[in-house]
């Protein structure tokens, strides 16, 4: 197969790649609209939280990594453990397709820190020892939640609510190693469809929707 | 091979747990009425021990001619047991509580990650595979029904996931 593309004019070989790509674009979008190419990369803003071992984690840490950032909760039964698991799946079938350093790492934004700090290295350790968890000061959570345009809220009844839920931005930001955010993606995190998507994505190769 | 024997002996047992609980179907007199309830693929989410909740899930028949409703869920394992349901509005995550549900006549509901789930909080004892929690739904018309929810891991869920939508594709 390579003798023959090399037997190709350059010209040629040029197209039949491009009419690769086209194939496997129109694959990974069919049907759904789960995943959304942000059009002009957003910059990270600094911040300074930590991760659950208490190592800093901060705007630095992102830089030349690929990222999958999840905002979340400890106290969620349903939801958490289940995308948790999802984008595990999206990594293992991504080794398939694009070489392990840039494979997304998935960074768990714990945003609500009373609950979640105290109990974050062995709630991550349970699902994957591979999870980064991060958490921190109100103000910034609040300032890597502004730079992924997203939203949470402690969902308090009253002052001494400890049952409450919080509410979140349920997409997923994929952060490229510039420290931009590059793309949302949506519930409910298909494990072969994301891994199509991002693989493209990260190997060039996608057009842009 | 006796691995699978014997993962498939659970299986049967859970089988017939199950169904056994939902024929004990008594009134408050404790007379046997008609069977109305049908609880089948009853499960427990595994959870770390620093969790004080779990998640449960089952599906929920209406065998009858008429609505039920499922009023309270309570369980010696657990401290107290309410139902939820996630849901997404407008790209937000959040849960909301049910007082009671109700099932209309012959009509099947289906408690699943992302929807309808037990919010089961303050376990009594730290629950690992292997283990399950009996649960008992009461309903409005006096009908409660036991039922056995083995502990599985959360990787259970994705296969369920994939066998549901597997289902619907055809």
């Amino acid at each position: 197969m390579s003798i023959l593309v090399r037997a190709f004019s350059r010209g040629v070989f040029v197209s039949a790649l491009l009419a690769g790509q086209v194939m496997l674009a129109a694959e990974a979008i069919a049907a759904t609209d789960d995943y959304e190419r942000v059009k002009n990369p957003v910059a990270v803003k600094p911040f300074s939280l930590a991760d659950q071992n208490g190592a800093p984690f901060n705007l630095q840490s992102l830089k030349n990594h690929w990222s999958m950032i999840f905002i979340g909760f400890t106290t969620c039964p349903d939801v958490c453990p289940v995308t948790l698991g999802n984008l595990e799946a999206v990594r293992a079938e991504m080794g398939l397709r694009v070489s392990p350093e840039r494979i997304p790492r998935i960074i768990f934004l714990a945003v609500d820190p009373a609950r979640d700090v105290p109990v974050l290295k062995e709630y991550l350790g349970y699902f994957h020892p591979q999870y980064i968890g991060i958490s921190g000061e109100v103000n910034q959570i609040g300032s890597l939640i502004n730079s992924l345009n997203a939203f949470y809220r402690l969902d308090k009844k009253h002052t001494d609510d400890n049952d409450y839920d919080v509410l979140h931005t349920a997409y997923v930001s994929l952060i490229n190693p510039a420290g931009e955010m590059v793309a949302k993606l949506n519930p409910p995190f298909h494990p072969h469809k994301t891994a199509m998507y991002l693989s493209q994505l990260i190997s060039g190769v996608r057009f842009d929707d | 091979m006796i691995r699978i024997t014997r993962i498939a002996i659970s299986l049967l047992l859970l089988v017939q747990s199950i169904q056994l609980s939902a024929e004990q179907q008594v009134d408050p007199a404790g007379s046997p009425r008609p069977k109305v309830v049908e609880v089948a693929e009853a499960w427990v989410g595994l959870t770390p021990p620093t969790m004080a909740m779990n998640a449960g899930y089952f599906s929920l028949s209406n065998l009858s001619d008429n609505p039920i409703e499922l009023v309270s869920v309570t369980s010696p394992a657990y401290g107290s047991i309410e139902i939820h349901q996630s849901q997404l509005l407008n790209g937000i995550a959040s849960m909301r509580m049910l007082p009671t549900l109700t099932i209309q006549a012959h009509q099947q509901v289906q408690f699943e990650s992302g929807g309808l789930h037990l919010m089961m909080r303050k376990p009594i004892v730290a629950m690992s595979l292997g283990d399950s929690a009996v649960v008992q739904l009461h309903f409005k018309n006096g009908t409660s029904v036991h039922v056995e929810m083995p502990v599985l891991k959360s990787k259970s869920r994705d296969s369920h996931h994939e066998q549901h939508n597997h289902h619907q594709h055809h």
